[in-house]
């Protein structure tokens, strides 16, 4: 199977020659990459191939079957969508960091060995940064800065992890690994970080809503879905997960209820979604895996849908806060409809495609009698209804009329909406296609009577509390501030640890400066100059006797470079760097 | 924010309308109730 | 321009839009009897259970959020 181009390597080259066209040859271009890697990916068959030997290990581009095509679909469907929404962004710097993530991704579903795996798993994180780096802003530039240092000790954790695996195993082949021992934690936690599992989850609210508007649809569908589909690789079946999950469902849903920026709200709903997928992915049976991938697969058109249609809102009007929208279905109904329909796909209504694939997962709760989590999974069910169901549709089209008119999106954005709102409904009325290339084989019927009259006593008296609460006054007021979240600890906390490290570090600095930098120096350089004048002046120093001799000058020494503290950055680094020398040798 | 920035609003609040209170108390005290028969009939 | 949307100007159309929504809510209620459930919890097969865990759900969420908002609301510019 070699006459082919591995559909990562399809995107990354592409990427290179977008700088180099222009106008619509340009466009035509990037539409093509996705439509070629799709091509691939069909001809693929499964097996292991694309192996490339280097330093005496294998690299393993292609370990292709169920499970890695699944993801593979979905990212080049996804990837095609994002382009054409992003087709008349002037901006090569996006267009090239987005076909390299989206390379990225793919390289990450496909990888069968460990060192291809870490390639492109840093890869994912540096090119999504420059997609939070173009918006240009100031608040941008700081939240880009702190997700790539996030990233970048997620990906040290995860190579610590690999240094270990391979010690242990001696092959950087890799499938199922599952909870065991130092090497295997590192690993696990590397990938939460990705999958924005609680409390490693900051960075995907603090960053997401930053980006660029085209820059976010691709980020909501790509760096937590290769974490899902990798933890689904290599940690089924773990019971931590299941609680993980179930918490991580319910904990972002009563943030996003609070926040005011529409695109956190959605962020904050990614994370609850995500929370199904760990929870499948720790149940392990056939069913729960089977949930968790179609639920992936439909989750990323549908939360692109979301994020498309409100970075439609925040490009025609500049505005993305609850309390500056409301009333635009009258100048944006198109765009409105597809925000409604991405809205109802995510609170599972029948017809739409969270409800083929997230009740896999619920039943596969239920089946293994998990009480507990069962409950807390139909709570976030309905908590989702509420946020991202009502709230983000109400709050920008309807509501308050914030006086704002305006026009739809540009075609392309409309068109790329439509595929995805497309897509969403039609998954959920033929959910046969999708069942077919789920990794086991699939016997669940969604559609019987209990399930959708059930779903809908769920959801509609969800809406019924709304409104009910609305017109009560209780719904808690829309309002410009800050929620904490646990990037408190880096963000205030960083700051708290750089005053420690000042202090102290800076302190010893100063120190060393005046002796050994200034005095010591000055006084040697004196001595040679005048060596018995120098001497008098200490002996005259030590005994108190005194020599007519001009006064020692000790500042002779010109200001040499600046003492200012190093970049936090590489004081970071080192400290990652530090812990890894420290797993590496006295662990490994 | 100073008062000249007056355009951004600040805070969207949801005012009561008249009677919905009663509705909503109502409404709540019965699904409490009823929730509460549910899941403690098992242990009655 | 295009002409502008206006339908949930007139308050009479948003109280027919509510009027819709309430009956759709009684129709979920009655219908709930006539099917044929498998309930895998002794809970499930209750009736109506679904309808009042959803309110209930709803409705905590919310309350359980204002609570949260008291301790961890902060100003705008917390972190500049």
């Amino acid at each position: 199977m070699n006459s082919l181009i591995p559909p990562a390597a399809i995107f990354i080259v592409g990427a290179l020659f977008v700088p180099l066209m222009r106008g619509r040859l340009k466009s035509a271009f990037m539409l093509v990459l996705p439509v070629l890697a799709f091509a691939t990916l069909v001809n693929m068959p499964e097996g292991k191939y694309w192996i490339v030997n280097f330093l005496d290990y294998d690299l393993i581009f292609g370990r292709v079957d169920k499970l890695s095509m699944v993801f593979g679909y979905i990212f080049t469907i996804v990837s095609f969508i994002g382009i054409l929404f992003a087709l008349k962004v002037e901006d090569d710097l996006q267009h090239v960091s987005a076909l390299m993530y989206a390379g990225g991704a793919l390289g990450v579903t496909f990888s069968g060995d460990f060192f291809s795996l870490y390639i492109f798993w840093e890869l994912l994180a540096i090119s999504s940064t420059f997609l939070i780096l173009a918006r240009r802003t100031k608040t941008s530039q700081a939240a880009a800065f702190r997700y790539i240092q996030v990233h970048v000790f997620g990906g040290l954790c995860l190579l610590a992890g690999i240094m270990v695996y391979i010690h242990d195993s001696g092959t950087t082949e890799f499938s199922y690994i599952g909870l065991n021992g130092i090497g295997s934690w590192l690993i696990f936690i590397g990938i939460a970080l990705n999958a924005a599992i609680p409390p490693l989850h900051p960075w995907l609210q603090d960053a997401y809503p930053e980006a660029t508007v085209t820059g976010a649809v691709f980020m909501s569908a790509l760096t937590t879905k290769s974490a899902v589909y990798l933890m689904a690789r290599t940690f089924p079946g773990t019971e931590l997960l299941i609680w993980v999950g179930a918490f991580m469902t319910a904990m972002p849903i009563f943030y996003a209820v609070l926040e005011n920026d529409i695109r956190r709200v959605l962020a904050y709903s990614l994370i609850n979604q995500v929370g199904f997928m760990m929870c499948g992915i720790g149940i392990g049976t056939a069913l729960a895996i089977n949930g968790t991938v179609s639920h992936a697969f439909c989750h990323i058109l549908y939360k692109a849908l979301l994020f498309m249609s409100t970075g439609s809102v925040l490009y025609m009007t500049g505005k993305i806060r609850c309390t500056d929208l409301g009333g635009l279905y009258k100048t944006m109904p198109l765009t409105c409809l597809f925000c409604i329909i991405g809205a109802a796909s995510i609170s599972a209504f029948p017809l739409f495609s969270g409800f083929i694939s997230k009740s896999m997962i619920i039943s596969a709760a239920a089946h293994g009698n998990l009480i507990a989590v069962w409950l807390i999974l139909q709570f976030a069910s309905a908590g989702v209804f509420h946020h991202a169901g009502i709230k983000v549709p109400f709050f920008t089209f309807f509501g308050h009329d914030s006086g704002i008119r305006t026009k739809e999106p540009p075609l392309n954005m409309l068109l790329a909406m439509g595929i995805a709102a497309f897509l969403c409904v039609a998954i959920a009325v033929f959910p046969g296609p999708l069942y077919d290339i789920l990794p086991y084989p699939v016997d669940y019927v969604p559609y019987t009577g209990a399930h959708v009259v059930g779903q809908l006593q769920l959801l509609m008296f969800g809406a019924l509390a709304f409104c009910l609460l609305i017109l009560a006054g209780y719904y808690p007021a829309e309002m410009r501030a800050i929620n904490l979240d646990t990037d408190w600890f880096y963000r205030k906390g960083g700051r708290l640890f750089y005053y420690i490290m000042d202090k102290v570090l800076n302190g010893v600095n100063r120190l060393a400066d005046r002796v050994i930098a200034r005095a010591i120096p000055g006084w040697l350089g004196q001595l040679s100059r005048t060596p018995i004048s120098s001497l008098m002046t200490l002996y005259m120093r030590v005994t108190g006797k005194g020599f007519a001799t001009e006064a020692l000058n000790t500042e002779t020494r010109p200001e040499a470079t600046s003492l200012a503290p190093m970049g936090t950055a590489v004081l970071l680094s080192l400290v990652f760097l530090f812990l890894l020398f420290v797993v590496f040798v006295f662990l490994a | 924010m100073s008062e000249g920035e007056g355009k951004e609003k600040m805070i969207l609040s949801h005012e009561p309308v008249p009677g919905y209170r009663k509705v909503f108390h109502i409404v709540l005290l019965v699904a409490v109730l009823y929730l509460g028969i549910i899941f403690l009939r098992p242990f009655l | 321009m295009k002409k502008e949307l206006k339908i949930f100007d007139k308050p009479e159309n948003v109280k027919r839009f509510l009027g819709f929504f309430y009956a759709s809510l009684v129709v979920l209620l009655i219908v709930d009897f006539f099917i044929h459930k498998h309930a895998e919890f002794p809970w499930e097969g209750a009736p109506e259970f679904f309808a009042v865990y959803g309110f209930v759900s709803c409705v905590l969420l919310i309350f359980i959020a204002k609570l949260l908002r008291i301790f961890i609301k902060r100003d705008e510019n917390h972190y500049e």
